[in-house]
């Protein structure tokens, strides 16, 4: 009988509980720290960051600060700027320059022409996303 | 009469457009592209850029972008660091853009972008000088 009181006192006391406890949202800036540290990708940070432009190149140079970056590490940053540059971002972030600049920094830390290719590909469809959507929209 | 009301009015049209204008020169985004791009400084740079700490380096990112920078302007760049960041951690409120992250970046690519030694040693300088900066400025203050 005590068992039955007890666990209904454990299933009254839980709820609350566990509502009252801060919930710990990820910041896009930690986000994109755990793409590029972890190479940890969840389904809700593409929504996150997709659009967000320049903010996220910005996130990416604070995150990196003088460290050498392993080939796997520039590829995880060139995930996170096709992501950022995809849906063609607005607002004052939407025109690469930040991505700009860490891109040129990618290309200078590496020798691997593959991986330069991929950085010039990256490059070329972030200054695409960004003439497109400064492109005025036809009027029906 | 009529002429005094035409200097009112003129006056009062005049007087936002000035104030716009002196807005528009005196923002860290101008300061930082004029002195970069035209290796102009002013005498109230330091007062305009001064304090922003790691956003100046953000900044610079932006007026640089994807640009190969001249040796001259990397020595610019680094200018500009030094002067920001002496004024960012001589003050010690406490903020996310007191932590030199960018700057260390734009070091790093500033450091990758020549081969000049002198250039290097004053990158290597510039360096130190942030850290010591930083490191300063989380030590908690000696009690009196």
């Amino acid at each position: 009988m005590w068992i039955n009181k007890a666990l209904l006192a454990v299933l009254l006391f839980l709820p609350t509980s566990i509502a009252s406890q801060p919930q710990k949202t990820e910041t896009p800036e930690e986000m994109i720290s755990r793409i590029i540290d972890v190479g940890f990708l969840e389904g809700h940070y593409d929504k996150v960051i997709r659009g967000s432009g320049d903010a996220a190149a910005v996130s990416v140079t604070k995150i990196v600060r003088e460290r050498s970056l392993s080939p796997d590490e520039i590829d995880r940053v060139l995930v996170v700027l096709n992501m950022a540059f995809g849906s063609e971002p607005n607002g004052p972030d939407a025109e690469p320059k930040t991505a700009l600049f860490v891109l040129r920094e990618l290309n200078l830390s590496t020798n691997d022409a593959q991986l330069r290719g991929r950085i010039a590909q990256t490059r070329k469809y972030v200054e695409e996303e960004f003439s497109k959507s400064t492109k005025p929209v036809p009027q029906p | 009469m009529s002429s005094r009301t035409v200097l009112l009015v003129s006056f009062l049209c005049l007087a936002p457009l000035g104030t716009r204008q002196s807005q528009e020169t005196s923002m860290p985004e101008h300061v930082i592209s004029r002195i970069l791009d035209r290796g102009l400084l002013d005498g109230h740079d330091t007062k305009v850029v001064g304090g922003i700490g790691d956003a100046a380096a953000v900044i610079g990112t932006k007026v640089v972008g994807g640009r190969s920078l001249s040796p001259a302007q990397i020595d610019l760049v680094l200018i500009v660091l030094n002067m920001v960041l002496n004024m960012a951690f001589a003050d010690v409120t406490p903020g996310p853009e007191k932590q030199p992250r960018t700057t260390l970046f734009v070091l790093r690519q500033l450091e990758l972008s020549t081969n000049d030694a002198q250039l290097r040693a004053r990158i290597a300088q510039t360096r130190k000088y942030v850290g010591e900066e930083f490191s300063k400025s989380t030590k908690p203050l000696p009690q009196i």
